[in-house]
């Protein structure tokens, strides 16, 4: 699997703490590839994830702006605008992904394809 | 799986890692690797009470600890429970919020009896009630 990213980092140019773009972790077990976005605070209504022509798209939009009689002491974190693009090597058994949104964790498992898992090799 | 070279210093980093500098306590900043594990935090504001809001997915409500020391509120957490598997390798790590603390100083006039959190969706919320007294305080002026 590549990662790329094929839209700029939206943090940039925005005022620190207007819009985040989430930090990701990346991790490997023996039978699967696991996405962890850090998005605290939204719904798992305001993602939206989509498989097509071998990538997977991950977006959410979330608007967080303060009611009417609240003012900003700090603020160091903001809503979410932000789409992230993976291109999904044939690696990846595309038809099993899946997703749970969970303690402010977007967390996505892409099961490895039958080719890529580690197999025994038994001696004759 | 290929992925492509992580870069600390890409325009997004830098700019995170001055703000790092600036708004952080410094034990964290020097003691820290490249990814997050201080997690942002909100203040808001309204006329009753001072609303505080800690981003720091993946954690339990009992792993925790918010503390009222004289005019300090202490907030900490750490993973009681690591879920991992030790086969779990990362491949890329850019957030970890298992062990944290963050300090503020509150201002005067909080009711320190009445404070309250909770933890949803990966946000811990603290509500902080102004005393009755502050309330009542606000009036206008009327230009005479």
């Amino acid at each position: 699997m590549t990662l790329l990213r094929t839209k700029p980092l939206l943090r940039n140019g925005y005022p620190a703490g207007s819009l985040s773009e989430p930090s990701m972790n990346v991790l490997e077990r023996e039978d699967a590839w696991v996405l962890e976005l850090a998005a605290p605070g939204l719904e798992k209504e305001d993602f939206e994830l989509e498989v097509a022509e071998g990538r997977l798209h991950i977006r959410a939009k979330k608007d967080m702006a303060p009611g009417e009689q609240e003012t900003f002491l700090r603020r160091e974190f903001g809503g979410y605008d932000f789409e992230k693009t993976f291109r999904l090597s044939e690696k990846v058994e595309a038809e099993g992904i899946s997703a749970s949104y969970e303690a402010g964790i977007l967390r996505l498992t892409l099961p490895k394809a039958e080719n890529a898992k580690p197999r025994k090799v038994d001696i004759q | 799986m290929k992925l492509v070279p992580y870069k600390p210093f890409s325009p997004a980093k830098i700019d995170r890692f001055f703000s790092d500098f600036f708004d952080r306590d410094l034990g964290s900043f020097f003691g820290s690797d490249f990814y997050d594990h201080t997690p942002s935090v909100n203040v808001r504001e309204d006329e009753k009470a001072y609303t505080l809001e800690v981003a720091a997915p993946g954690l339990e409500k009992e792993d925790f600890s918010v503390e009222v020391k004289d005019d300090q509120l202490i907030i900490s957490a750490e993973k009681k429970v690591e879920r991992e598997d030790q086969n779990d390798q990362y491949t890329r790590r850019e957030f970890n919020f298992s062990s944290f603390q963050r300090v503020f100083t509150l201002p005067e006039g909080i009711e320190g009896e009445k404070i309250e959190a909770k933890y949803d969706r990966g946000l811990l919320q603290i509500v902080l009630p102004r005393k009755e007294m502050e309330v009542l305080n606000k009036r206008t002026i009327e230009i005479g």
